[in-house]
């Protein structure tokens, strides 16, 4: 009795060492890892973001989950050292984790026209495969990507140009700090974690991304300060707000401006300056104009680029 | 002890083998080295023509494929658009002659609308795709209309002119096949496949002089066309700004002649005062 239990413990070690498993980068946030209920059915145990690497065995299964309809396909997973499901179209192996520094454009095939209507945003957690040259433009080098797509609920594999992204893992680490940054609501606390990933050996355009971001939390600040330039071409605006409200004028560029005006939704305006800096507000990221009367080019004040409209096709016949 | 040694080996290589029966399915690639972005270190691909296969090229259309299974099996599924102008390789049939050299489908099922149609069997990055017949110019390779007034001709000669012009900025597939030496004009008309206005024109013959078979002219030309098709109701395919930035950037980025350069600025003028 004695003489099988040892073996049978031996027997469950030697298989779990034997079972080798590749690395592997689970690419939807919010998605579940999953154990297996006595009567075979999934249950989620596991939540997790976008990028987590893990270890995948080659072993996969179909089996019902709980709250859903039909059975899906299962791959066992190790993570934090135990072993769950995740479901299979969820994740990718051979591929290496990276940030997308920039917006960057898709594309079917390495071909620079055969570009999809979308687009990946900056800041974005994505699997990097191969480099490939473009077969029609040898100077223009394209590279795998796959990510998680909400429109058809598994990853997508596509190309990108082989530019806009970092596979270092301190730019990795500051952008999962970014991206927590923007979930906490105590500005103290934001700015606590923005600095430390200062502290991380990023690269530059990161660097300036989490200063950018710091700069935001500052909201009394007058960006003046950070430049002004001369609005290059024609500075006709239009007010342009969701609701048909009124914009604030302000004696200086920033919330901290005291307000010496405001301008009716849809009224033409010139502007003659620009702050070399953005902020954000309302979820906007927008530089400050100095505006002056459309008609008697009387100075008129500050007023936040979110809610100005430089498009011709805005403004009234 | 020695037995249960032997016996637990042989269970471990089981279970090893079990696992392996039953592969998961997860996407797999080679590993791929560490790097930040910094533009082109992999090796140019040459151009290599697969053994049974003929040079082709989409001159409209998409690809599509041959379902294999269930309800619709024996049908043709819609896939993707092609861009006009990309390089296909058209099968050839083990039993190739002159007269069927490559391979054909004839009166196969749409599953978008039940039609009928003939399918040309053709691979694109190396994925095994079908093509209706009028979306392809088979043993051809891409070019570019340039000339304002191009009309076709019947014949490789300038007495057999046609009434029919092919617009400026057309992408066209121009025929690889061989001319008629004992033709003193041969060389210098060329056989052309196009797709204008919902017809297929073909068997016809254009002037040399009134198209451009360079790389560049026709990748801007293809980047032109995606940035100004537009759907049914008058709005961009491609309206992402991302995307369309990409797009001009690209084009900014050839060695374009003028013809091709100026459509690219029209467009850049009107994202100017969007």
């Amino acid at each position: 009795m004695k003489k099988s239990l040892v073996l049978t413990v031996l027997l469950a070690v030697l298989s779990s060492a034997f079972a080798q498993t590749v690395p592997g980068i689970f690419l939807q946030e919010g998605g579940w890892l999953w154990t297996q209920k006595d009567d075979g059915v999934m249950a989620a145990k596991v939540k997790l973001s976008e990028g987590t690497e893990l270890d995948v065995y080659p072993e996969s299964k179909d089996s019902a989950y709980e709250g859903g309809k039909s059975a899906l396909n299962f791959v066992k997973v190790k993570y934090e050292s135990k072993d769950y499901w995740a479901i299979s179209n969820r994740l990718i192996t051979g591929k290496k984790l990276a940030v997308l520094t920039d917006d960057v454009a898709v594309y079917n095939t390495p071909h620079p026209a055969d570009v999809r209507n979308t687009h990946l945003d900056k800041g974005s957690l994505v699997a990097i495969g191969k480099k490939q040259i473009s077969p029609v433009l040898h100077s223009l080098s394209f590279v795998e990507v796959t990510y998680y797509s909400t429109a058809i609920y598994g990853i997508r594999t596509v190309y990108m140009k082989d530019a806009g992204y970092s596979d270092l893992s301190d730019d990795i680490m500051a952008f999962r700090i970014l991206s927590r940054a923007n979930e906490l609501t105590v500005v103290d606390q934001k700015k606590t974690i923005l600095q430390s990933a200062l502290k991380l050996n990023v690269t530059p355009e990161v660097r300036e991304l989490i200063q950018e971001e710091i700069d935001d939390l500052d909201i009394e600040f007058d960006l003046r300060e950070g430049g002004i330039e001369g609005f290059a071409g024609d500075g006709t605006c239009i007010v342009k707000t969701q609701d048909g409200s009124k914009i604030n004028l302000r004696d200086f560029p920033g919330l901290g401006g005291n307000v010496i005006g405001q301008l009716e939704d849809g009224t033409m305006v010139i502007a003659y300056q620009v702050t070399s800096r953005k902020q954000r507000i309302d979820g906007i990221r927008e530089y400050w104009y100095e505006l002056y009367d459309k008609n008697t080019s009387d100075y008129l004040g500050w007023a936040f680029g979110g809610y100005l409209s430089f498009e011709y096709e805005d403004f009234p016949e | 002890m020695k037995r249960i040694l032997v016996c637990i080996t042989a269970a471990a290589v089981m279970l090893s083998g079990c696992s392996k029966s039953n592969e998961q399915p997860v996407a797999q690639t080679a590993p791929v080295q560490a790097s930040v972005s910094t533009g082109s270190t992999a090796k140019a691909p040459a151009p290599v023509v697969k053994k049974g296969t003929i040079p082709s090229v989409m001159i409209a259309g998409g690809y599509w494929t041959l379902l294999s299974e269930g309800e619709n099996a024996g049908k043709m599924k819609w896939v993707d658009y092609a861009v006009p102008g990309t390089v296909v390789y058209a099968f050839t049939p083990s039993n190739a002659s002159s007269e069927t050299p490559y391979e054909v489908m004839k009166g196969v099922v749409r599953m978008t609308d039940g039609q009928k149609r003939d399918f040309v069997h053709i691979t694109s990055e190396d994925k095994d795709y079908w093509a209706q017949d009028y979306s392809i110019g088979v043993n051809c390779v891409p070019g570019l209309v340039t000339g304002q007034k191009s009309y076709l001709y019947k014949k490789p000669n300038p007495a057999d002119i046609s009434d029919k012009l092919l617009p400026a900025g057309t992408i066209i597939g121009v025929s690889e096949e061989a001319v008629d030496d004992s033709n003193p004009f041969a060389s210098q008309y060329r056989k052309v496949y196009a797709y204008v206005e919902n017809k297929l024109i073909e068997g016809l013959y254009l002037s040399t002089g009134d198209f451009s078979t360079t790389q560049s002219d026709l990748l801007g030309m293809q980047l032109y066309t995606k940035l100004t098709e537009k759907n049914k109701e008058g709005k961009y395919l491609i309206s992402d700004e991302v995307a369309r930035r990409e797009l001009i950037a690209t084009a900014n980025s050839l060695n374009l002649s003028s013809f091709i350069s100026e459509k690219i600025s029209s467009v850049m003028y009107e994202e100017g005062g969007r």
